[in-house]
């Protein structure tokens, strides 16, 4: 992972009560701020700010360009 | 007895009250004072009497050659710069001292209404040790903010920095390019970098941009839908063993399945693992993905 250069809100629908932690945490570790959640639809709705990376378009498998 | 104990402790109460208000300016005393567009009035303290004489003589003259106008600004710096001294030292020990002193009185109310007997007394002197005390704060919530006098000095230190940048950029231009209408303009910046009023100003002005900032780098907005899955939780015990985050195998993840998937090209940000461990678009590359890893172990 490089330094972000913009900022994506991602939105995750329907999550269940016992995966939303895992969710959360797993945003959280990539880096996503402000993560909080609703309840809607079938579950939560998780939302998370989260880091864009720009250099990674050209990256193979083993981190390599 | 007790009218004379009262007595005092309204003379305290208004002592108090008197002694903020003199203290609680918000700008520090102007070396400058434009009493009308023609007459420049000048402070004229020991310390920077001198030079304030010799600014105000030629402030609102012509100065035409950069030697003169550079020895001008130099002294107006001087002067302005021992007032902010003046004004953050004496601005903080007043809150001390005020803070010190509302305490004190407040703590010989509370004492004087144990020993006094009338309960009507007793009363009046907790109605004034409320009152003290009830001065002392909406004073800190209106001028001071509580405690956050230190952040506002930290910004009028920064602020005074950058008009600082402009005056000593100034001062190395020809007379020409940096005329002393200009240098004047910017001393006065400089002088309202250094009032509470200015500071505030400019935190509210720095909130307001970096809110605008935070909005225009938000590109775009992602929509997924959750998907409970077999791969999911076997995947996710794998890179998080016993709850635990391994980074190492959470890396090799990456490595190894999400950039095998467009998902890592559709969406190379932060989100990225949540959303293929967990969304439902990606359910058959995270069972392509627990059949490539079970292989290699």
């Amino acid at each position: 992972m490089t330094s972000p250069t913009n900022v994506q809100k991602f939105v995750m629908n329907d999550v269940p009560l016992n995966k939303l932690q895992d969710v959360e945490s797993s945003l959280k570790e990539g880096g996503c701020i402000n993560i909080g959640h609703k309840p809607g639809g079938n579950g939560y709705t998780v939302t998370a700010l989260c880091p864009i990376h720009d250099d990674v378009q050209n990256d193979t498998i083993d981190g390599t360009e | 007895m007790y009218a004379h104990t009262i007595k005092l402790a309204l003379i305290l109460s208004l002592f108090i009250l008197l002694n903020a208000c003199t203290t609680l300016s918000g700008t520090p005393k102007s070396p400058l004072e434009f009493s009308d567009s023609r007459t420049l009035s000048y402070d004229s303290e020991d310390v920077i009497n001198e030079y304030a004489k010799q600014f105000a003589q030629q402030a609102i003259g012509k100065v035409t050659d950069k030697p003169t106008r550079n020895d001008l600004i130099s002294k107006a710096l001087t002067i302005m710069d021992v007032r902010y001294a003046e004004f953050i030292n004496n601005t903080e020990t007043n809150r001390k001292n005020k803070e010190m002193f509302t305490d004190l009185v407040e703590l010989s109310m509370n004492l004087a209404g144990t020993v006094v007997g009338a309960a009507g007394t007793k009363t009046i002197l907790a109605a004034i040790s409320a009152g003290v005390n009830g001065i002392n704060g909406s004073i800190d919530t209106n001028y001071f903010y509580q405690k956050t006098f230190q952040s506002l000095v930290a910004q009028m230190n920064a602020d005074r920095k950058a008009v600082l940048v402009y005056l000593t950029k100034g001062m190395t231009l020809p007379i020409e390019n940096y005329q002393w209408a200009q240098a004047v303009h910017d001393l006065i910046d400089y002088y309202n970098a250094g009032t509470l009023l200015g500071a505030i100003s400019s935190i509210q002005k720095e909130a307001g941009e970096k809110e605008h900032l935070a909005e225009d780098k938000i590109i775009e907005i992602r929509q997924v839908d959750f998907k409970a899955s077999d791969a999911g939780d076997w995947l996710e015990n794998y890179i998080k063993p016993r709850g635990f985050l391994n980074e190492n195998k959470r890396q090799h993840l990456i490595n190894a399945c999400i950039k095998l998937t467009p998902l890592w090209k559709e969406n190379p940000s932060g989100s990225v693992v949540a959303e293929f461990l967990y969304a439902a678009k990606w359910e058959s590359q995270r069972i392509d993905c627990k059949n490539k890893l079970t292989e290699t172990q």
